[in-house]
Formats: C-alpha cells, sequence, structure tokens
C-alpha cells in the first residue's frame, strides 16, 4: 500500500496546508493549524427585495442571490429553486414574515411535491389580531444530484422583500 | 505505516485513517466510513439579561455557551482576535470560508412593539442576500414574538459578525434570544 498523490494533491507553496486539487483548481485543504476548508461547499441564498405584500399561491421567489457564494457553488436558482449539484445531505433554511394581520401557509417542496404529513415542513402564521409576524423553518433530508428544494406558499398573504424573506440551502456532507 | 508532509500525518487506524498536524488530531476516518472533523469553528452567545430593552445598535451580548472547538483554541472573552467576543460583542472568524449565522429573540406583548435588526458583517448591513432582517410585533395587545435571522457568508479570516438592531420597540434576553455561528467549511 502507497500513497501516491500525484498532482491531485499536493502541499501548498508556503508548505502550510496540503491541498486537493480538482480540474488544476484546489477544492479542499487541510492546513498544518488543524482546518479542514472545502472551498466547493455547495451553497446558495436568496431573498426578496421587492416591498410589497403578496397573496399568492405558488412558488415562493428569490429575486437575489449571494453573488459572493459563486465560490462556494452558486447552485441556487433558476426559477426560484434551489438544485443539488450532488448527491449528499442537504439543509435548508426559510424565513419570512406574514401580511399585515394576513395569515400563510408555506411547505418545503422537493421536486415539485410537497413533503408528507410526517415531516415538519409545513409552517403556518400570523392572525388578524397579530400583525406582523415571522416565520421560519429548517429542514434536512438526502438528496440526489439534480434534485431541487423550493418553498412554496400553500395560501394566504405574505409580505414583503425587503430583506426580510430568504431561504439558505448548503450540503451538510 | 503513513505519510508525513511538512507536518501533517496521515496515518493508517485499523482500516481507517487519522490526519495529525502534529499537536492534534485533525480528521479521523473509521471503518465505517464515519468522518469527524476536530477543530470545529463555532460559537454560541445568548443574553441572559431579562431586563427591557429598547436601544438600537450592536446587540449587547452576555453569556457564551459554547466557542471553539475540540482541539481549538479559539478565544472566550475579549483577549483575543477569534471566537466570540462578549467585548465588542462579535464573532470573528478564525479562518476563511463558509458561515453559517444566526440570530433570534422575542418582543413583549405590550405597546405598540416593533423590532428590526440585521445582521451585520464587519459593522454593516449584509444585503448581498438572505432573510437578514428580523421584524417582529407592530400591534398593541398582541402575543410573544419571536424574530429570527439566519444568513450564510463566505469570510476571510479576521471578518467579523454580529447583530445590529436597527430600531426597537421592547423586546429583552432572559435567554430567549441568542445568536451562533457555525464554520461549514
Amino acid at each position: 500500500m502507497g500513497y501516491d498523490f500525484g498532482t491531485n494533491a499536493q502541499l501548498n507553496a508556503s508548505g502550510d496546508a496540503l491541498q486537493f486539487y480538482t480540474n488544476s483548481a484546489v477544492a479542499a485543504e487541510i492546513t498544518t493549524a488543524g482546518y479542514l476548508r472545502k472551498y466547493n461547499l455547495p451553497a446558495a441564498q436568496g431573498t426578496w427585495h421587492n416591498v410589497s405584500q403578496v397573496t399568492n399561491t405558488g412558488t415562493y421567489p428569490l429575486t437575489a442571490l449571494s453573488v459572493n457564494q459563486s465560490s462556494f457553488g452558486n447552485n441556487a436558482t433558476t426559477n426560484n429553486y434551489f438544485v443539488a449539484p450532488i448527491t449528499g445531505i442537504y439543509y435548508a433554511y426559510w424565513g419570512s414574515i406574514t401580511g399585515n394581520n394576513n395569515d400563510f401557509n408555506g411547505n418545503f417542496y422537493k421536486n415539485g411535491g410537497g413533503y408528507g404529513i410526517n415531516y415538519p415542513t409545513r409552517t403556518t402564521l400570523g392572525r388578524a389580531s397579530a400583525a406582523w409576524s415571522t416565520t421560519n423553518m429548517s429542514i434536512t433530508d438526502a438528496l440526489n444530484a439534480a434534485d431541487n428544494w423550493r418553498m412554496y406558499i400553500e395560501n394566504g398573504t405574505y409580505y414583503h422583500g425587503s430583506y426580510h424573506s430568504g431561504l439558505v440551502c448548503f450540503q451538510i456532507g | 505505516m503513513g505519510l508525513n508532509l511538512n507536518g501533517i500525518q496521515i496515518t493508517d487506524s485499523s482500516g481507517g485513517f487519522n490526519v495529525n498536524n502534529g499537536s492534534f488530531d485533525v480528521m479521523n476516518m473509521d471503518t465505517n466510513g464515519k468522518v469527524r472533523i476536530h477543530r470545529q469553528p463555532v460559537g454560541t452567545a445568548g443574553i441572559a439579561d431579562n431586563n427591557a430593552k429598547y436601544y438600537t445598535g450592536n446587540v449587547d451580548f452576555d453569556a457564551i455557551y459554547s466557542v471553539g472547538g475540540e482541539g481549538d483554541f479559539i478565544g472566550v472573552n475579549s483577549s483575543t482576535t477569534s471566537g466570540m467576543n462578549l467585548t465588542n460583542n462579535k464573532y470573528y472568524a478564525p479562518i476563511a470560508g463558509l458561515y453559517l449565522i444566526q440570530f433570534w429573540s422575542i418582543v413583549y406583548p405590550d405597546g405598540n412593539n416593533r423590532w428590526h435588526g440585521y445582521i451585520s458583517i464587519n459593522g454593516g448591513t449584509w444585503t448581498g442576500a438572505a432573510p437578514v432582517y428580523t421584524a417582529y410585533h407592530y400591534a398593541a395587545g398582541g402575543s410573544w414574538k419571536t424574530a429570527h435571522a439566519t444568513v450564510t457568508f463566505p469570510a476571510s479570516a479576521g471578518d467579523n459578525f454580529g447583530f445590529t438592531v436597527s430600531d426597537s420597540g421592547q423586546w429583552h434576553g432572559g435567554y430567549h434570544s441568542g445568536f451562533c455561528v457555525t464554520y461549514l467549511g
């Protein structure tokens, strides 16, 4: 048994990290300080900036993605989806607020369908007696490559962009 | 049997393997393929103070519940340049990479309370994307409300994360409020 890293794994120029390459780019490294870094960790987040109150059934809109996430695999989102680039375990967080004196239901959808009743993926919030409420929820699931997640508003009125609402997704492992 | 690359030692371990930096294990993989990463930058702080708060500006954390990770030496208090710093009420990233940052709190139900805040990056608003604002409650006689904000941020080493209240009604700590940072990689 031996170790033949070739050019796919080598010490960096300063000698303080063992770096792993794919396609001639550093994909991961272990530093002499003891940290493990993953340069291409699939991750993305989006938000909705428009200041408006919406009564709509359908996919929750995401109008802005973090361009700074590009080095971490900007895998969201066309059509407001997060798309898993590789098979693995993923985490998603979603948060929003209700319309004033309104309520709504939201649900994580995977590949276009909602999770079943045994999954804690539905949230509901806000009543007429209590204006402006927030809701949020998280999920982990095993996704295959090309599986997608989105937030789906099943009914009600939500408000609003202006950075109050968004979706965060990343791969755990 | 193993390999030593400038102090990074990769050794067989009964069918799995260990990665050690000469001082402590960095990573282990057992024969079932389970991987453990030892040096995991994390930090959780909270607000224990139960008094009503109305201020705007940086949230004043007064308790740390966790920091660092096994084999790590991330500082706990004000004298360090990484980890959670209670004096500055910030978390200082020890290394570059992607971080998960979360904050939560509540608002009193009395009065016309309104509460806005955002996760701040290096003292500024992180508006690149994400639910950075949290807002809660704007009605008299309503119920207790909670607020949450979560972002991921690709940080450079030394970047700091905190939470800033931009306009405030009455809210409080009382262990109902907290801040959590996790290094993702």
